[in-house]
């Protein structure tokens, strides 16, 4: 079970290369440094986290209720009568609809035994901020670190980065240190690739960049900025919160070096000025993984899930996700990724029973999640909720609904997905009772 | 975790302790740690400190010569800092991560009908800063602080005022008091369209995701942080069945008896705006929402042509729709409010409010978490601020030059630790000392009604970089991050360089005294002494401060790109070192 290493920062930091000035800027490799990758230790996995962001409704897919009166599902305007369910595996039990989301069929017929679908998780909040903190981060306090992030922070330690968000969600708490983002609009093309500038103002009568320094120039700048910083440590540090500010320059500027001469393929991929959008992302997630950029993605699927109104629109959100998950999982399939790569789906919380006066529904503090990938004990639906839709205890070991057993609260998710990956949940949970059914 | 030797070893200790033996040892007692003395910034570092957390930029040389020959003068000088305008944009920014209604990549009205020659700018700049104007207005005019809930006016631009119908005095320009037409009370930001079209009610919420931010900004009580179990055996679309339910429900009722009053006096509001909504209305000649939009329907009492420019946010015979649906009667934790004003009023006499100000305001300065400053130093400060009539000017210069704000490191609980450079802070201070504004266009052809003329990059984030440097963008990243992170980095990175390259080139292309900051040299001055003086004078207005060392460490850098270059591009690098140096990214 991998932990954060045990040593110092700037032990860390020394053994990243003492400074860019001083390395050569090659792989840098924290097994040597880190007891937890000791010989026999399972390989750093990746993580990529999919968003559905603003509640999707989980009687469509994932938590199936045709024959449940109090539960207006899909079926409720069910037209064609396609409504459907399929099973793959030994019990994985999804919704399916050959005319208005073919897409759910298609994905489970090809990777439906190798996912997993856990049902029944509390979100503990009906409002979308506080939920989606409390699903990604296992907590309802603000400055925490998500998933994708710790995660990210392990594995991708010796990585330019920890963790890349595509979505602008990812929350990076204390560790901002280890993860990046692209920005809205892709900025970040900008910053790594100078050349790429929006249009300079024609008052300025030049074009951007009007200086570019040079791997040299920028060796040489650091060179004397991590001096400034040690002076600047001898004067103020001495306590965690300062000597924190100042290692996270040191390590931010590493990275941000490491990203520029190691993530340019990638980032030179995007479109500046444009989201790349969620299937424009995926391919991208997976590039970044493969190139070793980072070791966590976070994309968002990039459409409006909260269905207050017309929640007849989940079928189209379905269709375009799944057609973006298999095209995900055959990407993963086809780079060799699925081995050592987490894909975890999810949104931050599910809707109403039942369909208000506006045909919407509104929300509703449980969820599920879709995981497959490595590790992961595919064709199995674990957990339930009840003909309530509220989330049933069980027994976590096995994730069948046992009234001796727990609910499965957002704070036990969190720390499941980490155990999932291999990172150790103790520091950022402490003692808390995991899922561990879904482990192969 | 110990050792079980060095467990056996404690147990005979204390055994040996205990046990009453006069020939025995004493009990283990540890001395009392020594307290640790709080260390103070001199009087250079904490006007530094003053400056950039009031105006954004750093202090000139002659307010730091000021300081060095009488300490004394800082608080003056920090007065002076607090009348600057600048520091009512800095308000601003203060209650906009509060409000969260600076969101340029997101819910942005289009520049269309009475709009329509207004840019996207102008449009996000009119809907985002509309409720933080009335803040700055009352805090730059020495208004009490509870004027902002309380307030029987607004503040309106031009744009503003095309946007909700707004009638100006012609003889003023830029922002200035104006009213809401449309019959609605008036109770400062309470009564703000900008901030209910940030925060939306959908659905069934019935305003309560509106009263949760009243709660949490204003009295820094937030139910949303409350974790919930929902009954699933309310039937949520029969709405007795829920105005029951957040009645008698064991589960529903702990928030709801504070939640639903508070709500109910939101109901003139429209639920929401939506962009797509006002673009389609004006799409339409009849000027009604598209209905293949999936927009919530017309609520009762709203008219198609509310969502044509001027819009209507708020609809007076809508405020008693809670009547219709059993819900509690508008009031503030048991007090009753029959209209907006009244809420403002209560609110404002609250104590939770005056608190909960000193906690943002403190927070605000010392980047120390709302929750973590300690409660006798929160009493205090708070005790002072209504003393002062809630004078929100005084409360920030008491923040500014107490003993906790001035510490070198932080050894008490609430004290600051280094504090790191915000997003507009820093594109100020560049332009201060460059001249150099990033700005960009982002914008190509084809833009219809959403083109984005020359946006500022480090107060963009849609286009630019405000988020990527740690700040929020209002609408995903909800909270800042004081820290540096890659992304940061690069924006330093970035910005050094552009501003370095500008300065260079535009100083060298000028007399001396015209210049920014290479007045001693020429752009082929090589002599070691000339250049030193340079670089020395470089430290002095850039970080304030120069020593030996920093001038004999970017000697050696300027020479190290010479060799390989020309002193130009040697003075460019050195000023890209020096835009990021330590010593301004934190302060």
């Amino acid at each position: 079970m991998a932990r954060r290493p045990a040593l110092s920062r700037r032990h860390l930091l020394a053994g990243l290369g003492a400074g860019i000035a001083g390395s050569a800027l090659g792989p840098l490799s924290v097994r040597a440094l880190n007891p937890a990758y000791a010989q026999g230790t399972p390989p750093p996995r990746n993580l990529i986290v999919v968003c559905a962001n603003g509640g999707w409704d989980t009687t469509f897919v994932f938590d199936p209720k045709l024959d449940v009166p109090e539960i207006e599902g899909p079926e409720a305007n069910d037209t064609e009568g396609a409504e459907d369910t399929a099973t793959y595996g030994d019990s994985l039990l999804v919704g399916v609809n050959h005319v208005k989301r073919p897409s759910v069929r298609t994905f489970f017929d090809n990777w439906g035994t190798r996912c997993a679908v856990l049902n029944g998780i509390s979100t503990g909040s009906v409002a979308h901020d506080p939920s989606r903190m409390r699903i990604l981060t296992g907590s309802g306090a603000p400055g925490r670190a998500d998933i994708s992030v710790i995660a990210g922070s392990i594995h991708g330690a010796s990585r330019p980065l920890g963790s890349l968000d595509m979505s602008g969600f990812s929350m990076a708490g204390p560790l901002g240190a280890t993860a990046g983002r692209i920005g809205v609009s892709s900025q970040v093309k900008a910053l790594t690739n100078p050349s790429a500038a929006f249009t300079a103002p024609s008052e300025l009568g030049r074009s951007y960049p009007l200086f570019d320094p040079s791997t040299d120039d920028r060796k040489a700048i650091q060179a004397v900025l991590e001096a400034r910083v040690e002076r600047m440590r001898a004067l103020r540090g001495g306590v965690e919160a300062n000597d924190k500010k100042l290692d996270d320059l040191v390590e931010s500027a590493l990275r941000a070096e490491r990203l520029i001469t190691d993530g340019s393929a990638t980032i030179d991929q995007l479109e500046l000025g444009r989201s790349p959008g969620f299937l424009g992302s995926l391919p991208l997630a997976v590039d970044f993984l493969s190139r070793g950029v980072c070791s966590s993605v976070f994309v968002d699927t990039s459409a409006r899930w909260d269905t207050h109104t017309g929640n007849s629109a989940q079928h189209g959100l379905f269709q375009d996700l799944f057609v973006g998950l298999d095209a995900l999982a055959t990407l993963l399939d086809e780079a060799g990724r699925w081995d050592d790569t987490v894909v975890v789906v999810l949104s931050e919380m599910t809707r109403t029973p039942k369909v208000n006066t506006e045909f919407g529904k509104d929300h509703w503090p449980y969820t599920s999640a879709l995981v497959f990938g490595a590790g992961v004990k595919g064709g199995h639906t674990f957990g339930s909720t009840n003909d309530l839709l509220e989330a049933e205890p069980m027994d976590f070991a096995t994730g069948e609904a046992a009234s001796s057993g727990r609910i499965l609260e957002y704070d036990g998710f969190a720390a499941s997905v980490l155990e999932l990956l291999d990172v150790d949940p103790g520091p950022w949970f402490g003692d808390l009772d995991t899922f561990t059914a879904w482990r192969a | 975790m110990r050792t079980p030797a060095a467990i056996a070893l404690l147990a005979l200790t204390l055994s040996v302790a205990c046990n009453g033996d006069d020939d025995g040892p004493g009990p283990v007692v540890e001395p009392e740690p020594e307290p640790v003395q709080r260390e103070l910034l001199s009087a250079e570092a904490r006007l530094v400190r003053a400056s950039v957390s009031t105006r954004g930029v750093r202090p000139s040389a002659e307010e730091l010569d000021q300081v060095r020959a009488d300490p004394a003068a800082l608080e003056a000088l920090v007065d002076a800092y607090l009348a600057d305008p600048a520091f009512g944009d800095t308000i601003k920014s203060m209650h906009a991560e509060l409000f969260l209604t600076r969101t340029d990549a997101d819910n942005q009205l289009p520049s269309v009908g009475l709009a329509e020659d207004y840019t996207a700018n102008q449009i996000h700049e009119a809907s985002a800063e509309e409720p933080l104007e009335l803040v700055r207005h009352v805090v730059m005019n020495h208004r009490p602080y509870t004027e902002i809930v309380t307030a029987d006016y607004m503040l309106a631009n031009e744009v503003v005022a095309a946007m909700y119908g707004i009638e100006l005095d012609p003889a003023v320009s830029g922002w200035q008091e104006a009213r809401w037409p449309d019959g609605r009370p008036h109770a400062g930001v309470l009564s703000s369209s900008q901030l209910w079209r940030r925060h939306v009610s959908a659905g069934s919420n019935f305003h309560r995701l509106r009263a949760n931010v009243v709660a949490e900004t204003l009295l820094c009580d937030s139910f949303a942080a409350r974790d919930l179990t929902v009954d699933g055996g309310v039937d949520l679309t029969d709405e007795a069945a829920v105005a029951r339910a957040v009645r008698e429900n064991a589960n529903c009722v702990g928030c709801h008896q504070a939640l639903d009053p508070l709500a109910a006096n939101l109901w003139g509001f429209k639920r929401q705006i939506d962009p797509r909504a006002v673009e389609g209305a004006h799409e339409n000649q009849a000027c009604a929402p598209d209905p293949d939009l999936r927009i919530p329907p017309i609520d009762e009492g709203d008219l198609p042509t509310d969502y044509c420019y001027p819009l209507v946010m708020y609809t007076p015979a809508k405020e008693d729709r809670w009547v219709e649906l059993d819900l509690r009667a508008p009031g503030f934790y048991g007090t009753p409010t029959p209209t907006l004003a009244d809420l403002g009023d209560t609110i404002a006499q609250d104590p939770r409010f005056g608190q909960c100000a000193v906690r943002r305001f403190y927070s605000w300065f010392s980047q120390v978490d709302p929750a973590d400053i300690p409660l006798d130093l929160v009493k205090d400060l708070r005790d002072d601020f209504i003393a002062s009539n809630y004078d929100a000017r005084a409360l920030s210069r008491q923040i500014l030059l107490s003993e906790p704000f001035a510490a070198v490191r932080p050894v008490e609980p609430g004290d600051a630790p280094l504090l790191s450079l915000r997003p507009e802070a820093y594109g100020a201070i560049v332009e201060d000392l460059t001249g150099f504004v990033w700005t960009a266009v982002p914008s190509g052809t084809g833009c219809g009604a959403s083109c984005w003329d020359d946006v500022d990059l480090t107060t963009s984030d849609r286009w630019g970089y405000r988020a990527l440097f740690g700040g929020i963008d209002g609408f995903q990243i909800l909270q800042p991050t004081h820290t540096a992170t890659p992304n940061k980095v690069l924006v330093l990175q970035r910005l050094a360089a552009e501003a370095s390259g500008y300065v260079v080139e535009n100083d060298f292309g000028k007399p001396a005294a015209e210049r920014h900051l290479l007045q001693a040299v020429e752009a082929d001055t090589t002599d070691q002494a000339t250049v030193e003086a340079q670089l020395a004078a470089l430290h002095e207005r850039i970080l304030g401060s120069s020593s030996d060392e920093d001038v004999a460490e970017a000697y050696g850098l300027f020479e190290a790109i010479r060799a390989d270059a020309d002193p130009r591009t040697a003075w460019t690098v050195v000023l890209t070192m020096l835009l990021q140096d330590p010593r301004l990214v934190y302060y």
